[in-house]
């Protein structure tokens, strides 16, 4: 049982980014949302290479015995880098609309539909 | 050699292309029969408006999106229920997603 | 040897297309003449002559050729004779007069029907590139026709390969496998004979709406749009789409001929005909020219003089909605013919 904790943990992480994602009116706070997001699914790769009683894998002076997979943590070095573009980009974008419009309300920045 | 055969019929594209050669040369040669030369610089060029009066370029032109009114107007009661369904906000979408990825997923379990 | 019998067959291309385009511009003006002829008595009136076509096209020649200002010189002069010359392709695959094609092993039903796009295209970029908002309007509204009308045509097309590839033919999109087999010989019940019946009769409702006859009309509107999309045409460009409209009549009904009514009168045997003879030739051209006249009447002339102008969304809805609901029910009927006459035990 305890080592399902972890991936409670994920499915917290996803459900309020996907809250805050869906029921806010903010920018800001939809870009927290997706950083939600982005956490846990990282979070998610590395929980899943985990294996029982098992220590980091590195090599020099290391202990002995069974490694967790390492491939997953690797990946997930890419992904958050990746993530760090993205929210930089919508950053900048929500700073350019706040410039444009002087609101940061959602239902507001409308000009382009009509 | 150059046919193209599918399993069901066939078609040879340089046939098509001597066939349409020869039909536009020929096409052409009796074309030379009409008159070629028009007044140039006079009322003939203008376009014809029928008597409404004419405004400058930008107001009388017709916009690319007016196509698509004999589409929308002849389904109307599938398009009024698109359009309330698009409100062009983020959120909306994303609880769209989630909604149907629900119904997916009790789907798969039942 | 190979360069003998490629140089034979370049000849027969080249004979083929010049006899074809011949055949095709004469009478497809003779049809347009008899169709305006009968129209008009249908009206009450006496109507032009019939020679009257030929008369229009020469005057057309003598008309100057105005290039708008606003236009984009090169297409629009470019434009009307790539419609025509590609009408023209067409007939080089369809068996005329009851022979077989010029090129019967170099194309198909499929290439046909994207051969047939070609004219409206034509109009379509004409109108674009005249530089007037009316040819504007009218452009958008050949657009809409086209992708309104595209739809239950393929659906028919379609149903009738289905059933040839159910009898066993290979190259069932071949013309000369659809007029070795004509269809009304391959059903089994009445259910069948609804079903053809049925697509029959959407293929002649299509008809005027490629062909831009009313009531299918809105692109070339006389009375609400001042033309349409060949307002700022004149002259001998306007005589090509003149003509181009006279081929593509006696494209569409050799059409509608070939696929539902391929039959010959030579094969007769109550006539006495030897086949190979001249009078076999002569007697199966004479039918055929029958027999495109016929299509011609009931589809261009009564729906003529009968209906109203449509205008553009009801076009869209006509074509979308009631008549593919109805070739959809067609091709359902076809399928099930065989098999509720075996149900029905009497296959």
């Amino acid at each position: 049982m305890i080592y399902n904790i972890p991936y409670i943990a994920v499915a917290a992480l996803v459900l309020i980014g996907l809250y805050a994602l869906v029921f806010k009116r903010n920018l800001i706070k939809l870009v927290i949302g997706v950083v939600l997001i982005e956490s846990g699914v990282n979070l998610f790769l590395i929980i899943l290479g985990y294996r029982e009683e098992s220590i980091a894998p590195i090599y020099t002076s290391s202990p002995g015995g069974v490694m967790s997979f390492p491939v997953p943590q690797a990946l997930t070095l890419t992904s958050i880098v990746i993530g760090v573009a993205v929210i930089a980009l919508m950053l900048s974008l929500v700073i350019h609309i706040y410039r444009h419009y002087g609101t940061l309300d959602v239902r507001k920045v409308r000009r382009l539909k009509e | 050699m150059f046919t193209v055969e599918t399993g069901s019929g066939f078609w040879n594209p340089i046939i098509w292309a001597i066939a349409i050669f020869v039909a536009f040369l020929l096409i052409y040669i009796l074309r030379s029969f009409g008159k070629k030369e028009y007044k140039k610089d006079t009322e003939q060029i203008k376009s014809f408006l029928s008597g409404n009066p004419e405004y400058e370029k930008e107001k009388m032109h017709v916009k690319a999106s007016n196509l698509y009114w004999g589409f929308t107007t002849s389904l109307k009661g599938l398009y009024t229920i698109l359009r309330r369904m698009h409100t062009g906000n983020t959120s909306d979408y994303v609880l769209w997603f989630v909604i149907i990825l629900a119904i997916f997923l009790l789907i798969e379990v039942l | 040897m190979a360069i003998l019998e490629t140089s034979e067959t370049v000849l027969r291309i080249i004979l083929g297309t010049v006899g074809v385009a011949i055949f095709g511009i004469l009478f497809g003006l003779l049809y347009k003449g008899i169709d305006r002829k009968i129209s008009a008595h249908m009206q009450g009136r006496i109507g032009p002559p019939i020679i009257q076509p030929f008369r229009d096209v020469k005057k057309l020649f003598v008309k100057e050729n105005i290039v708008p200002e606003n236009a984009i010189p090169w297409i629009f002069n470019l434009v009307p004779l790539l419609g025509l010359a590609a009408t023209i392709s067409i007939l080089i695959y369809l068996p005329i007069g009851g022979l077989s094609p010029i090129m019967s092993w170099g194309g198909d039903l499929i290439l046909i029907l994207y051969l047939l796009i070609f004219p409206s295209l034509a109009l379509v970029i004409g109108g674009f590139s005249s530089g007037s908002p009316y040819a504007i309007v009218g452009a958008q509204r050949e657009m809409a026709t086209m992708i309104a009308y595209e739809f239950p045509l393929a659906i028919i097309i379609i149903s009738l390969a289905w059933k040839l590839t159910q009898m066993g033919s290979e190259n069932v999109f071949a013309l000369s496998t659809i007029v070795g087999n004509p269809i009304w010989n391959n059903i089994t019940g009445p259910l069948g004979f609804i079903g053809f019946a049925i697509l029959l009769l959407i293929l002649v409702i299509v008809t005027p709406a490629e062909l831009s006859k009313i009531p299918f009309d809105a692109p070339e509107a006389e009375t609400e749009i001042a033309g349409g999309l060949l307002v700022e045409y004149s002259g001998r460009n306007l005589a090509m789409f003149y003509l181009t409209d006279a081929v593509k009549t006696v494209v569409m009904a050799s059409i509608i001929v070939v696929l539902f009514f391929p039959y010959n009168l030579s094969n007769l045997p109550l006539l006495g005909l030897e086949s190979g003879s001249y009078l076999a030739y002569a007697a199966d051209i004479i039918f055929y020219l029958l027999k495109v006249f016929l299509v011609i009447l009931f589809s261009v002339t009564l729906i003529r003089v009968a209906i109203a102008r449509l205008k553009i969304d009801q076009i869209v809805y006509t074509y979308w909605i009631p008549l593919t609901l109805l070739s959809l029910v067609g091709l359902i009927f076809i399928m099930w013919d065989g098999f509720i006459m075996n149900v029905l035990g009497l296959a």
